[in-house]
């Protein structure tokens, strides 16, 4: 029988916490202007409610709320170990909402961060012009969309469009010939109008994560199908994006080359391969602190209850299992692409 | 179980003759009602924060409440009438009798805010509420007078915090009927039975709710596990391997693989995986043991055996 568990839920975004210091501010205006009928509750500092002890991560992504809060202290971050740089020099990220739409139950995420309500951060500008005075410095390449999927909640803030627009006045000073602002934005999101209603721009590029449906079905909770994430592809393509398919995290199950390559053929059977900027590939890894809290949150997830094997404080699987995994992938893109356009995440090295 | 902490008596009466709820004698120091079958227990505090604090304590340690469990703090309280109306106010005007959820508290004494959870539908309007140490007066220049729409108690704060101890933000829930606006002296039990009385139906709709969410919550967990066991025995498991002998036979196979702690975490973490993901695991153990693989000899020969058993399973 079908449960009706989820009528008992209030919607997403029925509540609205906004610091009282950012109550004024124009981007908090415009996103509460998109959720008339929310509650609004006034706060201090968004860590009064994001970092509550004793939160259910899991039961709150059933309700997600909206926080609206100023971001303080560091605004951008050196890259992790963990995350691809892909030959870029000075890589930094920066996190400008935290938490996601999207219920990816291998999701770093939710090991992460004590709530599954999303915070947003309005003060973009201080991040841009913290980003301005290292531009005078020295070029970047710059992750915005590692903390959350900033492309899938465009609808509710128009950051996207915030970005394209700050790396597009940053474009005139060069170093070298080489863009001075590099940035990446990481989705799994399949919005074919946004590439109608934008434009593409040198040095903004749009990374793409693509899954086997069986892996999307079973672990990708609420994510768009492989179907329509190749439409969105396509389409970006057509128009003249600067588009990284992204295979990573690759995520085992007992048929897994059956399931990557019936991916493989879809891809290479809709894409223009030689349109693409790059592809990345790497396994499913994560830090053992964020594997124990994920494990005690989905105790019935099978991808989190996976032996992953420990080196070093980070979890993944075992070296046999991973040069497989990515050996099979690598061989196979490397049919359709030039190997400098192929980006293993392990040892950051080009195959 | 719904634990329903009220400060007074009059709070309380109605909720027990609503839900039949009969004294659980072998409480001395605070009084506590119960019906299991509904799995409700009430426990009358006394007013304050100290009692209430003491109060939810008390029950929590007593009955070893849990992640299926939850607290509602409910009662009376006064209103602090906004001087005007702000954009986030409830923009409703207020009047005696009205309920309320409390979707932030305050407690005027230290200043510290709280938020419980409001992941669930209810049909209440929702209100910020200060917790104070004595009766809101008017008279009293205690509570400053601000632009917003307030409530006044002196307890949710107190059963906040003492409810974090036992419960998440999630698991709690408050709510509060205007009973005066800063003249607590004229309000009688009578009036008091009667507010409650008269939002009765809805707080009894709300409470149905919850004990239906925990229930299906709890039959989530059962179905789960009984998916599992079910699993185990009709696709993969021989007799062996069943609900029952499990743990026995991991125990078991752990002693034949000569297993370390650290073998021993990691075999579990395997099994476990086999489980939720149905790889038929038995049947590797078996043509284990057919082959003569299993039981090892010594650690060594143990390790060995891990390692072919681990690239079998995965």
């Amino acid at each position: 029988m079908k449960s009706l568990r989820k009528d008992y839920y209030n919607p997403f975004f029925s509540h609205i916490y906004v610091e009282e210091a950012v109550q004024d501010h124009l981007r908090t205006k415009r996103i509460l202007q998109r959720f008339p009928d929310a509650n609004v509750i006034l706060i201090g500092h968004y860590k009064d409610v994001f970092c509550r002890k004793g939160q259910n991560y899991i039961l709150q992504q059933q309700s997600q709320n909206l926080i609206l809060a100023a971001k303080q202290g560091s605004l951008i971050y050196e890259g992790a170990p963990v995350c691809q740089n892909f030959g870029n020099e000075n890589f930094y990220y920066t996190s400008c909402i935290m938490n996601c739409i999207y219920d990816c139950e291998y999701c770093y995420l939710k090991g992460m961060y004590p709530s599954g309500n999303i915070v947003i951060f309005v003060n973009l500008e201080d991040i841009f012009a913290k980003i301005r005075h290292h531009l005078k410095e020295h070029p970047m390449y710059l992750c915005i969309s590692y903390d959350t999927d900033l492309m899938a909640l465009e609808q509710i803030t128009g950051y996207t469009e915030e970005w394209i627009t700050f790396a597009k006045e940053q474009s005139g000073l060069m170093y070298s010939g080489t863009m001075p602002l590099k940035i990446e934005i990481r989705t799994k999101s399949a919005d074919i109008l946004f590439w109608q209603r934008h434009t593409p721009i040198p040095g903004v590029i749009y990374a793409i994560t693509l899954s086997p449906q069986a892996v999307i079905d079973a672990c990708e909770h609420k994510t768009p199908s492989l179907h329509q994430r190749l439409a969105s592809v396509k389409e970006a393509i057509r128009r003249g994006f600067p588009v990284r398919l992204c295979f990573d995290p690759m995520i085992y199950c007992k048929n897994w080359e059956q399931q990557y390559g019936e991916m493989l053929r879809q891809v290479f059977t809709e894409i223009d391969m030689d349109k693409l900027e790059n592809v990345s590939v790497g396994t499913f890894r994560v830090s053992q602190d964020y594997l124990k809290k994920m494990r005690k949150n989905q105790p019935q997830s099978a991808v989190i209850q996976f032996p992953y094997q420990n080196d070093n404080g980070v979890y993944h699987y075992s070296r046999e299992l991973t040069h497989q995994m990515e050996g099979f992938l690598v061989d196979s893109l490397t049919k359709k692409l030039p190997k400098d356009k192929i980006f293993l995440w392990e040892n950051e090295e080009k195959t | 179980m719904i634990y329903i902490v009220t400060a007074l008596y009059a709070e309380a009466h109605p909720f027990i003759t609503r839900f039949q709820m009969k004294k659980d004698s072998s409480h001395t120091r605070f009084q506590v009602f119960l019906n299991r079958e509904a799995n409700l227990c009430l426990i009358i505090s006394g007013t304050g924060s100290v009692p209430s604090a003491a109060a939810v304590s008390s029950i929590c340690t007593e009955y070893g409440t849990g992640p299926r469990d939850f607290l509602l703090n409910t009662g009376i309280c006064a209103q602090i009438l906004s001087e005007r109306e702000t954009p986030y106010s409830a923009g409703n005007p207020c009047r005696t009798g009205q309920i309320f959820l409390c979707s932030k508290i305050r407690e005027q004494v230290t200043g510290r805010t709280f938020y419980p959870d409001l992941l669930y539908r209810h049909r209440f309007a929702e209100a910020q509420i200060i917790t104070g140490a004595r009766p809101y007066e008017k008279s009293i220049p205690a509570v400053t007078r601000t632009d917003e729409f307030l409530l006044y108690d002196m307890e949710a704060a107190a059963v906040y915090q003492a409810g974090s101890y036992y419960f998440g933000p999630h698991q709690m829930s408050f709510l509060k009927i205007i009973s005066d606006n800063g003249n607590p002296e004229h309000v009688t039990s009578e009036q008091i039975e009667h507010l409650i009385h008269r939002n009765m139906d809805s707080i009894a709709d709300y409470i149905a709710s919850l004990q239906t969410i925990l229930q299906e919550a709890c039959q989530d967990e059962l179905l789960a596990k009984t998916h599992r066991e079910e699993t185990l025995h009709t696709e993969h498991q021989p007799e062996s391997f069943q609900k029952e002998s499990l743990l026995k036979e991991l125990e078991q196979l752990c002693d034949d693989l000569h297993c370390s702690r650290t073998m021993a975490q990691s075999l579990r973490q395997h099994i476990r995986y086999c489980i939720l993901s149905g790889v038929d695991y038995a049947s590797v153990l078996k043509a284990m043991y057919q082959e003569g693989k299993l039981p090892c000899r010594d650690k060594r020969e143990g390790k060995q055996c891990f390692e072919e058993l681990k690239k079998r399973l995965l």
